[in-house]
């Protein structure tokens, strides 16, 4: 079973997240603030999901710490974010490995999520 | 007594036989205070007498000389004539027994003082040597002769005798009296010298001519006197003597000889009449003709000109003074004809003047003569006939008036053209002289106060036609400058009122007062000056005030910010910096800069860039008006920026207006943040709503709950629009602040409209979409974009043309790209609404059809999107005929290249 990471400050979100994940069959934690990821307090997933804007935290910044971490910084990292303005460049910069804009759909995540885990060629959006 | 008595008698009855004039004698007696007796030798020839009557009043009587000085001179001259007449006539004359030189007021001289006179005796050669001295040693010509029986007399006698008597001192002689006496006064000695000459010469002829009554009394009582009078003249005057050429040969001496030996009584008698007749003809003949040789002689010394000439119009003589006046020498004027040397202006005709002469024997007028260099010579020309019947000469004075006559003419163009500017200018001269209350006012200034030119001008009338709000400031004004302590200058505006239609009219006064200054009291005596019509000026003054006014309240009032600068331009005419000239109080709020009028831009802020200067300068050059938005960094604030030129190009000056926009520019901000959050806030929970449906909706699939699939479609449905509401705000957001990022990619464009055409065709069945793909159409665009303007503009096809079926959508290419047109046949757009449909939260409002959903972004974000790409976007469209929308796209990448996030 492959175990995901998903980090955002809006528990609707992490809620529906969860349920639509935990029935594609993954094994889910979900955090409501980055605070476990930067102690280090987790176990390594085989892949994150992290929402850009966090509580006091710029979930930029918390991809940018993972992939300067030994231990994570080959895991593939997901951005998602309500908003999409100026973000593709730093998203890219900052090492995300995608970008997924809010609101999607289903189908969509999926994919995206199945891509990185089998390590499929992927072009990242619109860039 | 007797003897007289009975010529007088004779000559009267030959006068009245010969219907002669007795009026001439009387006249002659009445100046004279007697008749003397040479006016009664030539009583068979009563020309002669006239014309001897004219020349003494001319050369003689009215001579301008002192009257005693003349006949002192009469007297000495008469000395040394040959015959005695003269002399005891004159002596007489001198005595009072009649009037000295005719002139009644003159006083009379005792014998004593005559025979002193007659006593001197006139030196010769080395003897005039102490009298030439005198009049040498004189500092200036006298322009008064001298008193009788002063060692300066006796100078200018002994001189004026050498040159009458024409002795070899004549020369010397003449050049001292030139020296003496000053040179109209020298001209008229000339005159009067040569006018003795002709009474002696007439003596000479006459000697038989018996003394009068009057003087034979005084001779008989004066013994000293009469010795003198009788002594012969020692001197022998050579000259006069002399035969002159073209003198008449003398009766021959045989012929002179009485034939008393033929022995008829009465044969010898008629033969001796003959004889004496023939003697007496050649007598007259010669008398006439040494009078004019001699007279002529003298006039060649005259300084003034002297022209004679004969009927024949041929020059004669030609004196010294015409010489100089005409500059013709008297071999180039002697023998030409008088009026074609002298070309005579004929404002007086030739014939005229020939005529006046034949039978008045004078003329006198103005003539305006050339001289040898062209030059225009204006005289005061006197011409008398005189000469023997046959023989008759014409006697040319004139006198130069050329400084006067051009000083009149100059005076008069003067005049004339003060008047033509009166009349231009509206302006006239008044004259008031004060004592006398007399006021003169000229034509132009009545015309001025629409006055009659006629209307008499008294002072205290005109003040009449002063404004009443003005009159009592004028007359104080007036009387200031009357009183004695002021300088008598005056200028004064002030108002009237038209005579002759009411008008007020403003008018300047400048005036001076002259005073007088008798006896230490200074008055004011004369107040003349000019009036001027200055009401065009008023109003033109008035006017520039208030719009001076209204623009000084405008600049001072106004809340924009508004600058004068002038642009300041370096040698090579580059714009390198600007001054300010003006700045009202709202620039000083808004830029906070104090006390600049007059700083140079670079002396303020040195750091101040050049690219402000270029523009500025670029609008001084051209006149072409600049409005921009401008971010002021250090105070945080936004103007809008309008500038543009003042003046002439010259000039270089430019007004900016600054408007403060950092409230608007805040307000706009703050509603593209709002719009940003807001969007960002909706989607999140969206983002969970979507999520749940989809989820509920692979439930309800999986468990068949189909009529709970059907709801939960609807559901998706739903969501899937709110997101688009919340997606086109973001993208408008964008797009107002720039930030739409294409994502490029190579498609097939004819697939692309395939889609969406099948897509929302569904959603209407009342329209038809007409279509027509064109074969392997591949651009290179944001397909997910460009499918959101066909969307755009398709829907709003159907939306706008609620009653009818047919869309046409038409796709070009050629070689500068693509050009896609979607024509609809709906309710169509006006005119005026045309170029707004394109601008933000714009939404087509029509009467008929009362309203259409939607946000106003779509048109907006639709060209939004073609600009980014490069391309154009246009709408064509008549109310209730349709609209058609059409863009470009270009045809290489390269042309939207730069826009690529």
């Amino acid at each position: 079973m492959k175990e995901i990471i998903v980090v955002d400050d809006d528990l609707s979100t992490l809620d529906c997240l969860r349920l639509i994940l935990s029935r594609a069959g993954y094994v889910v934690t979900v955090y409501a603030d980055a605070s476990p990821l930067l102690n280090g307090d987790f176990r390594l997933p085989d892949i994150f999901i992290l929402d850009k804007q966090l509580k006091d935290k710029d979930g930029l910044d918390v991809c940018r710490f993972l992939k300067t971490q030994e231990s994570t910084s080959n895991i593939p990292v997901i951005m998602i974010s309500a908003n999409n303005l100026h973000i593709n460049s730093k998203v890219k910069e900052a090492g995300a490995n995608d970008f997924l804009e809010k609101p999607f759909r289903i189908k969509e995540l999926l994919t995206m999520i199945e891509d990185h885990i089998q390590n499929r060629p992927r072009v990242l959006q619109c860039l | 007594m007797k003897t007289t008595q009975l010529i007088v008698d004779d000559y009267l009855i030959a006068a009245t036989y010969r219907s002669m004039p007795s009026k001439l004698l009387k006249q002659v007696k009445k100046r004279l205070g007697i008749l003397p007796n040479s006016f009664l030798i030539d009583a068979e020839t009563p020309e002669i007498i006239e014309r001897q009557w004219e020349s003494m009043k001319f050369s003689y009587l009215d001579n301008p000389l002192s009257s005693l000085f003349k006949e002192r001179l009469f007297v000495y001259l008469s000395s040394f004539c040959k015959v005695r007449y003269c002399l005891v006539r004159h002596v007489g004359f001198l005595n009072g027994l009649g009037y000295p030189s005719g002139d009644k007021n003159c006083l009379s001289q005792s014998v004593e003082e005559i025979v002193r006179l007659l006593k001197f005796k006139l030196p010769h050669g080395n003897g005039m040597k102490p009298f030439l001295a005198l009049c040498h040693a004189l500092d200036a010509p006298l322009e008064v002769l001298p008193d009788a029986d002063t060692k300066m007399e006796k100078a200018i006698f002994a001189c004026a005798a050498h040159v009458f008597l024409l002795t070899p001192d004549a020369a010397k002689s003449k050049e001292a009296l030139q020296k003496t006496i000053e040179a109209s006064c020298f001209n008229y000695l000339i005159l009067l010298l040569s006018y003795i000459r002709i009474t002696h010469n007439q003596a000479e002829l006459h000697p038989e001519m018996a003394y009068e009554e009057d003087v034979r009394a005084l001779m008989n009582t004066n013994g000293k006197l009469t010795a003198w009078l009788l002594k012969k003249p020692e001197l022998q005057i050579a000259v006069i003597s002399q035969k002159l050429p073209g003198e008449p040969a003398p009766v021959s001496k045989t012929s002179r000889q009485y034939k008393n030996l033929s022995g008829d009584p009465d044969v010898l008698l008629q033969e001796n009449q003959e004889l004496r007749k023939k003697e007496k003809d050649y007598k007259i003949e010669l008398k006439a003709y040494k009078d004019l040789k001699q007279q002529i002689r003298l006039l060649e010394l005259l300084e003034n000109p002297i022209i004679v000439w004969n009927l024949a119009g041929n020059i004669e003589i030609w004196n010294t003074g015409t010489e100089k006046h005409y500059g013709y020498t008297k071999a180039e004027a002697i023998g030409k004809h008088i009026h074609e040397l002298l070309m005579k202006d004929h404002s007086a005709a030739s014939s005229e003047i020939l005529e006046a002469l034949a039978t008045k024997g004078e003329w006198a007028g103005e003539l305006c003569h050339k001289g040898k260099n062209g030059e225009c010579i204006f005289v005061d020309s006197r011409q008398l006939l005189f000469g023997e019947k046959g023989h008759e000469l014409v006697l040319e004075t004139n006198h130069n008036i050329t400084n006067r006559k051009r000083t009149e003419n100059a005076l008069r163009e003067s005049e004339e053209r003060l008047k033509m500017a009166a009349n231009v200018a509206g302006f006239g001269i008044h004259d008031y002289l004060i004592e006398q209350d007399s006021l003169y006012w000229a034509p132009e200034l009545k015309a001025i106060h629409g006055m009659p030119a006629d209307t008499q001008t008294a002072f205290t009338e005109v003040m009449n036609i002063v404004h009443p709000d003005d009159r009592a400031v004028l007359l104080q004004k007036i009387h200031a400058s009357f009183l004695p302590e002021n300088n008598g200058e005056f200028d004064h505006e002030y108002r009237i009122q038209r005579i002759d239609n009411g008008e007020t009219r403003w008018m300047f006064n400048r005036s001076h007062v002259s005073f007088s200054d008798t006896s230490g009291e200074r008055k004011p005596v004369r107040n003349i000056g000019i009036v001027m019509d200055i009401t065009e000026r008023k109003l033109a003054e008035r006017k520039l005030l208030e719009s001076e006014e209204q623009y000084r309240m405008l600049f001072n009032s106004i809340d924009e910010a508004l600058c004068i600068v002038e642009v300041l331009f370096n040698e090579a005419n580059q714009p390198v910096d600007y001054r300010f000239l003006e700045v009202n109080p709202a620039f000083e709020r808004h830029t906070g800069l104090q006390n600049v009028t007059g700083k140079r831009m670079l002396e303020i802020a040195p750091q101040h860039e050049a690219y402000w200067f270029d523009l500025y300068g670029k609008v001084a050059l051209t006149g072409e008006p600049v409005r921009y938005e401008n971010r002021a960094e250090q105070i945080n604030r936004f103007f809008d920026v309008y500038a543009f030129k003042v003046g002439n190009t010259a000039e270089k000056k430019v007004a900016v207006l600054f408007t403060d926009i950092s409230k608007r520019k805040v307000m706009e901000q703050q509603q593209e943040e709002f719009i940003g959050i807001a969007s960002h806030e909706l989607k999140t929970p969206v983002t969970s709503i979507k999520a749940y449906a989809e989820i509920l909706q692979e439930v309800f699939e999986e468990t068949k709950d189909t009529r709970s699939v059907m709801l939960i479609h609807k559901l998706n449905t739903q969501v899937d629009r709110l997101i688009n509401l919340i997606r086109t705000l973001l993208d408008s957001t964008k797009i107002s602040e720039g930030h739409l990022y294409l994502h490029l990619v190579k498609f097939n464009f004819d697939s692309l409209i395939a889609e969406k055409v099948e897509e929302l065709q569904h959603l209407s069945s009342k329209h038809r979409i007409v279509w027509q793909p064109v074969n392997n159409l591949c651009i290179i665009a944001d397909r997910e974009r460009m499918g959101q303007v066909l969307t755009n503009l398709i829907s709003n096809a159907i939306k706008y043309s609620p009653n009818c079926g047919e869309i046409v959508i038409i796709c070009l290419k050629d070689k500068n790209g693509i050009t896609v047109s979607i024509k609809d046949s709906g309710i169509g757009i006006p005119a005026e609404m045309q170029l707004k449909v394109f601008e933000r939260f714009y939404r087509v409002r029509h009467l008929q059809v009362q309203s259409f959903p939607g946000m106003g972004l779509g048109l907006y974000i639709t060209a939004g999107i073609i600009y980014q790409h490069g391309g154009t976007i246009k709408v064509e469209s008549n109310t209730n005929n349709g609209s058609t929308f059409s863009f470009t796209l270009p045809a290489i990448d390269s042309g939207f290249k730069n826009n690529i996030a």
